[in-house]
């Protein structure tokens, strides 16, 4: 691939930039702020995929991009690698997590019982066209407190799975020594096979679009996994930190989080289930299940190639697909000028008699037949 | 609302880091930094570099204790990402310098290294970023850093560096072919 260097045309992109502004309203403090209250969800979807959890850069990115989710990623991400690591936060586990929505679909009773929490599963999705003509919107009647409130946080079903020997064990976890040896893929190349470090935050950051295009194509049939979901949850994470001085655990704000775990029959030897996971900043639900689908998929012997784990995570990368697919917008000039040589000369060797340019063989029955 | 503040020290790492940025670009060229003597450079491209997954060397042990400010773990030369010395280079040392893998040549070392411009002797570089040669002239440089930077490049591994003289800096990337 060869490109030229695009000089001259300052003014053209100049004017450029400004129709593009023009076309789409003002960057305001009051646009940023309706945002991050009216849109919660693409706010948690930008922040996911930005891999950085902070809901007004996010909400001010999209605002700055006119709503372009790819460019408002990459405004996030971009702001993100200038921002130095200054410190590390404790792990969060699951029985920490404040956690207000928590289903199973794998069965009814599960040890905590279902927490619906904040859905539109059962709802009719009826568009508001009175709104339009300037119907009073009621307000949504406040939630009816329950008698007792519900606890804080719950057991992961996949535990007690474990417990009745229908999941495999796994070790409980260990803290590493040194925070910075958890691979990351926001500093490291992916290597395959990736550890599974990488791959879990990959799928964490990856385009929510891309993540449900192929988890779909393997709950189609494509794959060879039917996924139960074992557990979906929406909480609250407490961002703990070490104090310096005190080496007292304190919490220094919350943030959204979500996670879910699929289950299939065919566990280690064919005996119990196995697990599919996936975790992302913010409540993402679609991408969660399709992730944690993908997730199983990847752990198959032999996956369908588009289940594969360097299939998976490299294409559904949202910086790089996006950048890759626009910059072929890009100025091709010699790439292009190279094959219309090559073309041309073909041509000229084949068909030497035509002088005033190239006509289709069909079109004069004298003319030699190109075999590619 | 939550405001991010854009503080000093962000908007003076922000500004240094388009300075190196633009130095390693456009190599030979002389960028400024928003500074105002050599010490001031150097803390400001520490500022900017280090950070608590960054690793630093530095011969200079008075100046540990600011490239530590960051959270940056110093490491032996060979192991080191930033090198930071303010006054003249070891050429021993330099051998020790990390040129990266075939695999990950981003990891190789960047120099940080204090000179004198336009006094000592004259180089011509070429390659990219540069239209067709530039003259570029540095003293407090020793002379076969040229010969050993020569040998230690093999493209893509190699290593780039900074050199620095009062609030101006000059970028000197892998890429840079050097005559003497």
């Amino acid at each position: 691939m060869a490109y030229v260097a695009t000089k001259g045309g300052e003014q053209a992109i100049d004017q450029s930039e400004r129709f593009y502004h023009a076309l789409k309203g003002n960057v305001t403090l009051e646009a940023v702020q309706t945002v991050l209250e009216t849109m919660p969800y693409l706010v948690d979807r930008v922040m996911g995929e930005g891999s950085l959890y902070a809901p007004e850069l996010a909400a001010l990115a999209l605002v700055q991009s006119g709503g372009d989710l790819y460019e408002a990623v990459l405004l996030l991400r971009a702001y993100r690698s200038t921002q130095p690591r200054i410190a590390y936060a404790q792990p969060i586990t699951t029985e920490r997590m404040t956690t207000i929505r928590r289903i199973s679909a794998a069965f009814k009773d599960i040890p905590g019982g279902q927490i619906l929490g904040p859905s539109l599963d059962y709802s009719h999705r009826i568009l508001r066209t009175d709104v339009l003509e300037g119907a009073a919107v009621e307000p949504t009647p406040a939630v009816d407190l329950a008698d007792h409130p519900a606890p804080r946080s719950y057991p992961l079903v996949a535990d007690w799975e474990r417990e009745n020997h229908l999941l495999v064990q796994i070790p409980r976890a260990t803290n590493p020594d040194n925070p910075s040896d958890i691979p990351d893929v926001t500093r490291d190349p992916i290597a395959m096979p990736a550890p599974r470090a990488h791959r879990l935050q990959a799928l964490a950051r990856a385009e929510t679009g891309g993540v449900l295009a192929l988890g779909y194509a393997g709950m189609r049939g494509y794959g060879f996994t039917h996924p139960t979901v074992n557990e979906l949850r929406l909480a609250y994470g407490d961002l703990e930190m070490v104090h310096p001085i005190s080496g007292e655990s304190f919490s220094v704000g919350r943030f959204r989080m979500s996670q879910a775990e699929i289950i299939s029959s065919g566990g280690e030897g064919g005996v119990g289930y196995k697990l599919g996971y996936t975790a992302t900043m913010g409540w993402n639900e679609v991408k969660l299940i399709a992730g944690a689908t993908l997730d199983m998929e990847m752990n198959q012997a032999e996956p369908h190639p588009a289940h594969t784990e360097d299939f998976v995570l490299y294409h559904t990368e949202s910086v790089e697909s996006s950048g890759f697919c626009i910059h072929f917008k890009l100025p091709h000039y010699v790439t292009f000028a190279s094959g219309m040589d090559s073309i041309r000369k073909v041509i000229q060797a084949e068909y030497p008699a035509n002088k005033e340019g190239y006509t289709s063989p069909e079109s004069n029955e004298s003319t030699k037949m190109v075999t590619a | 609302m939550v405001a991010t503040h854009y503080t000093a020290l962000e908007a003076l790492t922000h500004d240094t880091f388009i300075a190196l940025m633009n130095a390693l670009s456009f190599p030979g060229r002389v960028f400024t930094l928003p500074t105002s003597n050599t010490d001031e450079s150097f803390r400001a491209i520490a500022d900017t570099l280090l950070d608590i997954e960054t690793s630093y060397y530095t011969p200079d042990m008075e100046w540990m204790p600011y490239l530590e400010r960051s959270g940056s773990h110093a490491q032996p030369p060979d192991q080191a990402a930033y090198w930071f010395v303010p006054n003249r280079l070891e050429l021993d040392l330099l051998q020790q310098a990390s040129v990266g893998t075939m695999l990950n040549p981003q990891e190789a070392c960047t120099l940080i290294l204090g000179c004198q411009m336009s006094a000592g002797q004259t180089t011509i570089w070429q390659g990219p970023g540069i239209l067709s040669t530039i003259t570029v002239q540095l003293a407090g440089i020793p002379e076969p850093f040229w010969k050993m930077r020569q040998q230690m490049i093999h493209y893509p591994m190699g290593w780039d560096a900074f050199f620095v003289e009062g609030n101006r800096v000059i970028g000197l990337p892998r890429t840079t072919l050097v005559e003497e």
